[in-house]
């Protein structure tokens, strides 16, 4: 029992949750030269520990289901012990980004939004690959890469075409960086991280790495951003009441951090913006939920009872 | 208890003289003398041993089973950890490995780790919970296991760990989880009041360790990372000053000030690329005359350097 310290919290929140408020939408005056609204398609998500921490141990794969629960169908079948999960539709809505280890060590594939055509897009030895997710352009991903020199987990930032060429980190410096999302016009790349010494906090970066800045303080413990499509807000998960888990906004620069759940009993994490921005999809204690972009009405459409990942695709 | 008794004589003599020295103006005063460095004491994880030895490596020897070893202010004995199946119980022996007395019994659920003498002679240690709520705070207690007392409050989460304490009982110790971030030295009153952060978050710092005089706290930066080194700061947190540079991915760590205050002795696997082993240097406490020691062990850590008695 004498390591240096305590193993850190994870930057994974196991938790509880319940419902909030607060609008997401057009603000001020000014016009966001926004993307011709998108519609909400099938949601994505996976069931199991897809995440280096706390857990890879257990089962995990790759589902679609209709918004109302419906229609839930399995795309991955990977054999056990191996893993698939955490998927990311392309922004066209026809493709599903996700990472697996069926080929050794944590890869990125990719696979039709039917499930076929699976196939692992990058080779890399000596790194696991995690929370894949596309380019609004849709013609390279930004990723999470990992390796555990000595046993202690570094990992990257890092970007690969969709063809699996170009693979090269945008983040240095032997921190653990993680769960990096572009913003909606391509300029901005939003991470959590424990750099600083900070359990968890969420960072924003332009896509070539320079522009580095914290966005949120040490007290919120912050991780899995997420641009709303109007990239007005980013949607994040906070372990601030721990060890219950919460979802906040906050603009993309990091001003007008808002709590948008109560929960009391329950964690609500992992939350995701549907392409119309108007509602949010999380895992809320092991179940796939739906919440209104206001943090409020949150109801349950499929209860798996295990870590949901999930990620709402458009309407193609 | 004889201990403490023994102790607390050589304490009122000590302060007897001082006084006296402070009454009468002139004359040869002999007030206290030098204090002289005595033996090192280390742990091994790797085996779970105490050993003893001299600051240039000889008369190395085995002391007992155990971890984390810090000697009492007079040099004779050194308090140390013992895990068995039933929990982490704090013990104390003479110098040379005999006498070895259990302090208390754990509370079951709660594990007691890193002995330290206070100044009072009580011991200051570490009691941690595993389970939910999980966490450690400090406590103290006398070396009969009478008058347990807390220091720092136990909160869920929160990990209170790595406790050295000062001459004038001052506390410095390592909080884990706090606020958001991941490791900060601390120093406390005696009595756990006016616990005030002392290292930038971003040290990772912990396994704090007093100079003599009460002016530096030492510690080791880049907790449960790759590339740590050691420092030296100020108690309320000015002039930082950085004495070890190792590169990444090797760690120089524990340092422990020599009761002398002129030198540190620490551990690094600065010579091993591979990280297989950590070895046991001692320098000047400026930094300077960086000297490894041999041990032959491979896996030195948890070091105390004690007072000639």
């Amino acid at each position: 029992m004498h390591r240096y310290g305590p193993v850190p919290r994870s930057l994974v929140a196991i938790g509880a949750a319940c419902a909030l408020v607060l609008t997401v939408g057009p603000t001020r005056g000014v016009a966001t030269p926004a993307a011709p609204a998108a519609h909400n398609g099938r949601i994505a998500y996976s069931v199991g520990p897809i995440l280096p921490e706390p857990d890879l141990s257990g089962a995990s794969q790759v589902f679609t289901v209709n918004p109302d629960g419906s229609d839930v169908r399995q795309l991955t079948h990977v054999a056990a012990p191996d893993q698939a999960g955490d998927p990311n539709y392309s922004p066209d809505g026809t493709r599903i980004a996700y990472v697996s280890n069926a080929g050794g060590t944590f890869q990125i594939w990719t696979m039709r939004a039917d499930g076929t055509g699976q196939r692992q897009l990058i080779t890399d030895p000596g790194h696991d690959a995690f929370v894949p997710r596309w380019a609004p352009d849709g013609k390279h991903l930004v990723y999470t890469r990992c390796t555990s020199p000595f046993g202690f987990a570094e990992c990257t930032i890092a970007i690969v075409g969709r063809d699996g060429h170009g693979v090269h980190d945008i983040t240095g410096g032997h921190w653990v960086d993680f769960d990096a999302r572009y913003s909606p016009d391509g300029r901005t790349i939003a991470f959590s991280s424990n750099r600083e010494g900070l359990l968890a906090a969420i960072w924003r970066m332009a896509p070539d790495g320079g522009g580095l800045r914290r966005l949120t303080g040490p007290d919120l413990e912050a991780f899995w951003p997420d641009y709303a499509p109007d990239g007005a807000h980013v949607l994040f998960t906070s372990n601030f009441e721990r060890p219950i888990s919460q979802i906040y906004t906050m603009t993309p620069n990091g001003k007008r951090v808002t709590q948008l759940t109560s929960f009391t009993d329950q964690s609500g994490d992992f939350a995701s913006y549907s392409p119309d921005g108007r509602q949010v999809v999380l895992d809320f204690n092991g179940a796939l939920a739906v919440m209104n972009a206001d943090g409020s009405g949150i109801h349950t459409i499929v209860s798996p009872d295990n870590l949901v990942l999930a990620d709402w695709g458009p309407r193609s | 208890m004889t201990t403490v008794l023994r102790f607390r004589r050589r304490l009122a003599v000590v302060l007897a003289l001082a006084v006296t020295a402070a009454l009468v103006p002139s004359g040869p005063a002999r007030a206290s003398h030098p204090v002289r460095d005595g033996k090192i004491a280390i742990g091994s994880s790797s085996d779970a041993k105490i050993y003893s030895l001299n600051p240039d490596g000889s008369d190395f020897r085995e002391l007992a089973d155990g971890y984390t070893p810090d000697w009492s202010p007079d040099g004779r004995r050194i308090a140390f950890e013992v895990d068995d199946a039933t929990g982490d119980h704090i013990y104390t022996m003479a110098a040379d490995g005999t006498d070895q007395r259990p302090v208390f019994a754990d509370q079951p659920g709660y594990r007691d780790d890193i002995p330290r003498y206070a100044p009072d002679g009580r011991i200051v240690f570490a009691r941690c919970h595993d389970e939910q709520p999980e966490g450690c705070a400090l406590y103290s207690v006398r070396l009969d296991g009478t008058g347990l007392t807390a220091i720092t409050e136990f909160k869920d989460g929160i990990f209170d760990y790595w406790q050295a304490v000062a001459p004038d009982g001052r506390i410095a110790f390592a909080r884990f989880n706090a606020g958001g971030i991941q490791a900060q030295v601390y120093v406390a009153n005696a009595d756990g009041s006016h616990p005030q952060a002392i290292t930038d978050p971003a040290l990772l710092a912990t396994v704090p360790n007093w100079s003599p005089d009460g002016a530096r706290v030492t510690f080791g930066s880049n907790c449960c990372r790759l590339g740590g080194n050691v420092y030296t700061v100020s108690p309320r947190g000015t002039h930082l000053r950085q004495l070890t540079h190792t590169t990444y991915p090797l760690n120089s760590s524990d340092p422990a000030y020599s009761p002398s205050g002129t030198r540190i002795a620490f551990t690094s696997n600065r010579n091993h690329p591979d990280r297989c082993c950590t070895d046991l240097y001692v320098m000047s406490a400026d930094g300077t005359h960086q000297t490894l020691v041999l041990t032959g062990l491979t896996d030195v850590g948890h070091v105390a350097w004690g007072r000639q008695p």
